[in-house]
């Protein structure tokens, strides 16, 4: 990774060309010894409904309005995994040999459109005809979730709400994310549910935002920075849509097997990570992917939310970016805006909520339920 | 001789007082104590489903020729009960629907009739009108069996100038009897004027106003308070157009009467109001997720019958039915028909912002709901489903529950329906 950039998600007055514009300019800007735009080989950008709109072709139009027309391109859809897996499609790319400079996009518009709208098109990637017709879409759904998390592992609100305000604390710190405040446990606890236990602060905001990643090869990398960061290990994984269909509902099997994979290829063990960028669309995710990244046991994740250990200085640094709960969920950029933080803090260039001595990152990124997940690993160049 | 071996009523979730309703309305007509009323996702299909299976018990839905319904979605009653083999007629009315079941088609037969309120929330009829269903199951040797009956008919009179109490002279001059029959009725006030009989029992003073239905319910109740010596009853229907009179005689044992749950939910008469689907504001199926009505009748048998399906070649259960086993990608299945009763595994309340689209004007009327994963743990499957009948506390992981049919939403103008699980 030789560049990396984000706009500030958020409510976000502009149309989606602009913002992937943005994002796209600002990634170039990001490149230390400057990268020719005409390097791009070719483009994968994820989006799961662009804003309710541009259903169709719409990597070829982005790419276009970014100022990059006539390179192959591609829109990579797993809903909310959308550009954790367009990153890794890249990355495969490279690796393959069949492209040497890569462009990793993301997109969503999710404020210009009625509350009803958007709850439509989220809901519509979890378990449609089962899971949504019986009345649960994702909060639904993850608050069953954390009710057999509280019944198997004794797990409490006040574990779900520490969540919340570490991941606000952190966020208050960032510039790209939405929610620039701190918030109390009290009012974590005291705000109105949404689907018990999940009360409002223990869920993410679906938001705007785009972010881009350009990638090159190890031949090409140096080309554009003395300090590339290296992607080392890439996992994905699917799994049954529906959390009837699992055996257990207080664990993503695909992030376990995604995690295997890239902790495997990357030569780490979850004890090496400084920093992880996991997909806390609720709280109660988070909670499970601290256990399933192996960053505490299983059924731990309450007391290692409860304890602190996620914070900044203690374990491993989770969520410093403030995660989607603080920094927003644009559901198709959120997967690349992981990796823009990695960039960041690896780089050092963090501010306030800077992980000192940084050296080897994660980012977990799952779409739905957990029926994709895609996690990559990186180390300082 | 054909006759009625087994009968059964439902009633639906909800009961208003008459009080509350005079209180609201300033009238309630005199000799209504209670008035019952459909909950949001219950209908005259709903009642006469649950009525139905209890009417046939342990008889197989798949044993019967003919399904007489009225009130009643008749093609999704005949898919709960399995009634593969059935001729499946929708009639009208609820005394000759009853009729044409003794006298007219092949047993083992089921006659279900199902009222819900008729008129427009507001309107002033619609304060007494009240839900409810009775099913018949009609057998070669059923102990209840139709004598006699008698019909008149005559045109409508579009100024209402008519006597009105004339169909109901006409046809009970018809009637004939052994004098020395002992009647007990269940029927119109009318008859009493011109035949100087009582009815045994008034259901509306329990019920509300049943239209077509009360008869029926008349003379469910009457049963159940016991026959009288020799066995006689008459039930009838009039209206200033009809009268139809049946006498019954119940010959030998074994007649099955099954009544409703006592369960009812208390309920306010602008609860009942919002309960009854028609105040909704916001657009429950214009932004809601769309299933295809191909997608969804494939599955009909699972929504309304708990049908899994069970790998030909490594015997996995696997519910809901999917395409492939993913133990074996077998693709041969057998039809298994998981038990009614489930244990909940998680639950959730629904709170405001947490519905999907298509049940926010649902929401919005009755408030927060319960969705929950349940579980047959022999058979090693679960489902998500809505959980119904529970306040706020909800039920706990590990209780047991009992699947009912329900709607479930409406997409294009078509009732959605399919299992929801509840108390047992």
């Amino acid at each position: 990774m030789v560049g990396a950039s984000m706009t500030r998600f958020g409510v976000r007055p502009e149309s989606p060309k602009r913002l992937f514009a943005e994002a796209t300019a600002d990634a170039f800007a990001s490149v230390e010894k400057s990268m020719d735009a005409r390097d791009v080989q070719e483009a994968w950008v994820g989006s799961m409904a662009f804003g309710g709109w541009q259903f169709g072709n719409t990597a070829a139009y982005l790419i276009e309005q970014a100022g990059l027309p006539g390179i192959p391109a591609q829109r990579v859809e797993n809903a909310c995994a959308s550009s954790g897996f367009a990153l890794r499609d890249a990355v495969l790319a490279i690796r393959s040999g069949a492209c040497d400079v890569a462009l990793v996009g993301g997109l969503e518009k999710m404020n210009d459109i009625s509350g009803l709208h958007k709850r439509y098109w989220l809901g519509v990637s979890g378990d449609t005809a089962w899971e949504r017709m019986a009345g649960a879409t994702f909060p639904g759904v993850y608050a069953m979730m954390a009710s057999r998390h509280m019944h198997e592992f004794r797990t409490q609100a006040l574990d779900l709400a520490s969540v919340a305000v570490k991941n606000h604390a952190n966020g208050a710190k960032n510039p790209h994310a939405q929610f620039q405040r701190a918030i109390t446990l009290e009012k974590a606890l005291a705000s109105p549910m949404v689907a018990s236990p999940l009360t409002m602060f223990d869920c993410c905001s679906t938001t705007d935002g785009a972010a881009v990643l350009l990638l090159a090869s190890e031949g090409h990398a140096r080309k554009y920075t003395d300090t590339p960061i290296w992607v080392d290990g890439s996992g994905a994984a699917t799994d049954m849509l529906a959390v009837h269909d699992r055996p257990s509902m207080t664990t993503l099997p695909a992030t376990v097997k995604a995690a295997g994979v890239a902790y495997a290829e990357a030569g780490v063990s979850a004890t090496d990570i400084d920093l992880a960028e996991v997909h806390d669309c609720f709280t109660i995710a988070e909670v499970l992917a601290t256990e399933d990244l192996g960053f505490c046991g299983k059924g731990e994740g309450g007391a290692f939310a409860r304890e602190g250990r996620g914070a900044i200085g203690r374990d491993v640094a989770v969520n410093s970016s403030g995660g989607l709960k603080a920094k927003g969920h644009p559901l198709g950029a959120t997967g690349a805006g992981q990796a823009v933080e990695v960039f960041e803090q690896l780089h050092g260039k963090a501010g306030g909520r800077q992980v000192s001595g940084a050296e080897v990152a994660l980012t977990h990124n799952v779409g739905g339920s957990g029926a994709t997940c895609a996690v990559h690993v990186y180390r300082r160049g | 001789m054909n006759g009625i071996s087994s009968i059964a009523l439902a009633r639906p979730s909800l009961v208003v007082g008459a009080k509350e309703i005079a209180e609201a309305w300033g009238r309630m007509p005199r000799g209504i104590e209670h008035v019952r009323v459909p909950a949001w996702d219950e209908d005259g299909t709903t009642l006469a489903i649950d009525a139905a299976k209890e009417a046939l018990g342990r008889e197989s839905g798949s044993a019967l020729r003919v399904i007489l319904a009225s009130g009643v979605d008749a093609a999704i009653l005949a898919e709960a009960l399995g009634a593969h083999h059935a001729r499946v007629l929708s009639v009208a009315g609820g005394i000759e629907a009853l009729e044409a079941a003794l006298r007219l088609v092949d047993a083992p037969a089921l006659c279900v009739v199902s009222v819900v309120p008729a008129s427009a929330p507001g309107s002033d009829a619609r304060i007494e009108e009240a839900a409810g269903a009775a099913a018949f199951l009609v057998t070669a040797d059923g102990p209840l069996q139709l004598i006699t009956s008698s019909t008149y008919v005559r045109a409508a009179s579009p100024r209402g100038e008519l006597d009105a109490d004339e169909p109901t002279r006409l046809a009970s001059e018809r009637f004939v009897l052994p004098a020395d029959a002992p009647l007990f009725v269940a029927g119109p006030a009318a008859l009493a004027r011109v035949k100087s009989v009582r009815p045994a029992v008034d259901a509306r003073k329990e019920w509300g106003a049943l239209g077509v239905l009360a008869p029926l319910v008349q003379l469910f109740e009457s049963l159940r308070q016991g026959a009288p010596k020799g066995g006689w009853c008459v039930v009838g229907d009039a209206s200033a157009e009809r009268a139809t009179f049946l006498a019954l005689k119940v010959e030998g044992a074994g007649l099955v009467l099954t009544p409703p749950p006592e369960r009812a939910r208390r309920v306010s008469p602008t609860r009942a109001l919002a309960e009854s689907r028609e105040l909704s504001q916001e657009p429950d199926s214009t932004m809601g997720a769309y299933v295809p009505a191909g997608t969804w009748v494939e599955d009909l048998p699972a929504r309304l019958r708990l049908v899994a399906q069970q790998c030909e070649s490594c015997r996995r259960v696997m519910y809901p039915p999917r395409a492939t086993c993913p133990d074996c990608r077998g693709r041969a299945f057998a039809g298994l028909t998981l038990p009614p009763t489930a244990i909940v595994y998680a639950a959730t309340r629904i709170g405001r912002g947490g519905a999907p689209s298509e049940f926010a004007g649902e929401q919005t009327q009755t408030g927060a709901f319960w969705v929950g994963v349940v579980e047959w743990p022999e058979q090693r499957v679960r489902v998500t489903t809505r959980l119904i009948g529970y306040d706020e506390h909800g039920p706990n992981i590990g209780d047991p529950v009992r699947a009912v049919v329900r709607r479930l939403f409406e997409q294009e103008g078509a009732v959605r329906y399919g299992v929801k699980f509840g108390p047992v």
